[in-house]
């Protein structure tokens, strides 16, 4: 049993990510936020944390599992050096959402530090770079054991707020939208990530340009676009058999198979990275899966978030969206709650939540809080 | 067909020709039968729980993926398959 398979099963039995919460209760600022963190806990088949502290103001994170294995993994970190949240939304399989919610914030610290703790967009572009290289070469090394691994990969959106600036990197289609107060008093939503999906037809267009002599390169399959008439999004860390010919053959399945040989990759890791200077009108970001997003708009997302208190807003989030997927499918949501894993899958997908409030004054304070040395590490924390 | 139906006990699955969606009733969710034509029924909730009842959404999943393009569960079998399968739940 190789070295490599060692390190993937203990990734499959790890029980919980890490939860560290240090940050100091009743610091500065913050006005009407009260101390220390909201409650954490789990019901059913939903996880949540209400009410967390970061070195830039609160978050609320929480997550639903609908599959039989939760694809979905999520980290908020946050410390001297700035803030990183990340919402990676897997398909296939769980190994590679959690492969990278194991290493790219690590990858992220290393980079940055050889340049004494600055963040560009090259950092996070190498920190993927890197996070895809590792993924790539686990899935070399169980070719034999376990090629499936081939077939796995994973959405993935971060933003990192580094003095102040926001910036968003995106592979897939997770979605972070800004909920940002108008001079008028109302609040408006802006997305800040790009989806890279081939229902989009701006990504039909790049991918077309990328594969010219490739008239098949995005197919309209069971209702949807997809690339190669099998997957829907363009971009992701993981998915070799889209990425090398080396892992597009037997033994894998069938309808992961590409007829014609691969002259070049057909789908990216590289991600498309956004940097948003921080306004203070800027009030707070909604981070999630597209579990979320296939059922609430921008614009609801933001209104409920605003309209209520802030402890329990990723988990109302996720009610409302709940809620709506019932209505679809013509239940009550009351009943929707009572359907097991797997099963739930044919009612709504995985979905992670992620909001985080931003308060200008601890933000812009960040060289002084540096001092206090506070750090936050918490990793969703559903039973995989 | 009519007298299939009536074995079936009609207050467990109920059959409508209206293509409205109205809301189903607490403990019932609206599932969508048919290879071609589409028939709307009113199954219990507690069906999901079958495995005979599951294998019919695998077929769902092969050839839809998760989407249900009724909005409501859809299930590409002919609709005496579909009763032929619930009708065992009942016995």
């Amino acid at each position: 049993m190789s070295g490599s398979l060692m390190n993937l099963f203990s990734l499959c039995f790890k029980p919980f990510g890490h939860v560290c919460d240090n940050s100091e209760a009743g610091s500065g600022g913050g006005g009407g936020v009260s101390g220390g963190t909201g409650g954490e806990g789990k019901d059913g088949l939903l996880w949540f944390r209400d009410l967390g502290k970061y070195c830039g103001g609160d978050f609320s994170m929480a997550v639903i599992q609908a599959n039989q294995v939760l694809e979905d993994q999520s980290q908020v970190e946050s410390g001297n050096f700035g803030t990183f949240v990340g919402v990676y939304d897997g398909h296939g399989g769980p190994e590679a959402a959690r492969y990278v919610c194991d290493h790219l914030f690590n990858h992220f610290r290393e980079i940055s530090a050889e340049t004494q703790g600055v963040v560009t967009r090259e950092t996070i572009e190498r920190a993927f770079h890197a996070t895809e290289e590792g993924f790539a070469s686990i899935v070399s090394e169980l070719w034999q054991e376990i090629p499936n691994l081939a077939t796995v990969g994973t959405c993935c959106l971060v933003g990192v707020i580094y003095q102040n600036t926001l910036f968003v990197a995106s592979l897939g289609d997770s979605r972070v939208v800004l909920g940002k107060k108008g001079n008028c008093g109302g609040l408006s939503a802006i997305q800040l990530s790009t989806e890279h999906n081939a229902n989009n037809e701006d990504i039909r267009w790049e991918l077309k340009d990328l594969h010219p002599d490739d008239p098949q390169i995005v197919v309209f399959r069971h209702g949807v676009w997809r690339v190669k008439g099998i997957i829907q999004v363009s971009r992701s860390i993981g998915d070799m058999y889209m990425k090398r010919p080396e892992f597009n053959k037997e033994p894998i399945s069938q309808k992961f198979r590409i007829a014609e040989p691969m002259k070049r990759p057909l789908m990216s890791a590289t991600p498309t990275i956004l940097s948003h200077p921080l306004h203070p009108n800027d009030s707070f970001l909604i981070f999630a899966s597209d579990g979320l997003w296939e059922h609430l708009t921008n614009e609801k997302a933001v209104e409920i978030v605003h309209n209520h208190p802030r402890a329990g807003s990723a988990k109302r989030l996720i009610k409302a969206a709940l809620h709506e997927a019932a209505r679809k499918r013509e239940m009550r949501y009351s009943d929707l709650r009572k359907i097991d894993k797997k099963v739930r899958r044919h009612f709504h997908d995985d979905i992670t939540v992620i909001v985080v409030f931003l308060n200008h004054d601890l933000i812009s304070r960040g060289h002084i809080n540096s001092t206090q040395d506070t750090t936050v590490s918490i990793r969703s924390a559903l039973e995989h | 067909m009519a007298f299939v139906r009536s074995l079936l006990g009609a207050k467990k699955i109920l059959s409508r020709s209206t293509t409205a969606a109205s809301a189903a009733p607490k403990g019932f969710l609206a599932v969508y039968v048919g290879e071609s034509q589409k028939k709307r029924y009113l199954v219990p909730i507690s069906y999901l729980n079958q495995p005979s009842f599951q294998a019919l959404l695998s077929k769902s999943e092969e050839e839809f993926g998760f989407d249900h393009p009724m909005g409501g569960l859809t299930i590409p079998c002919p609709e005496d398959t579909f009763i032929n399968v619930t009708s065992r739940f009942q016995r």
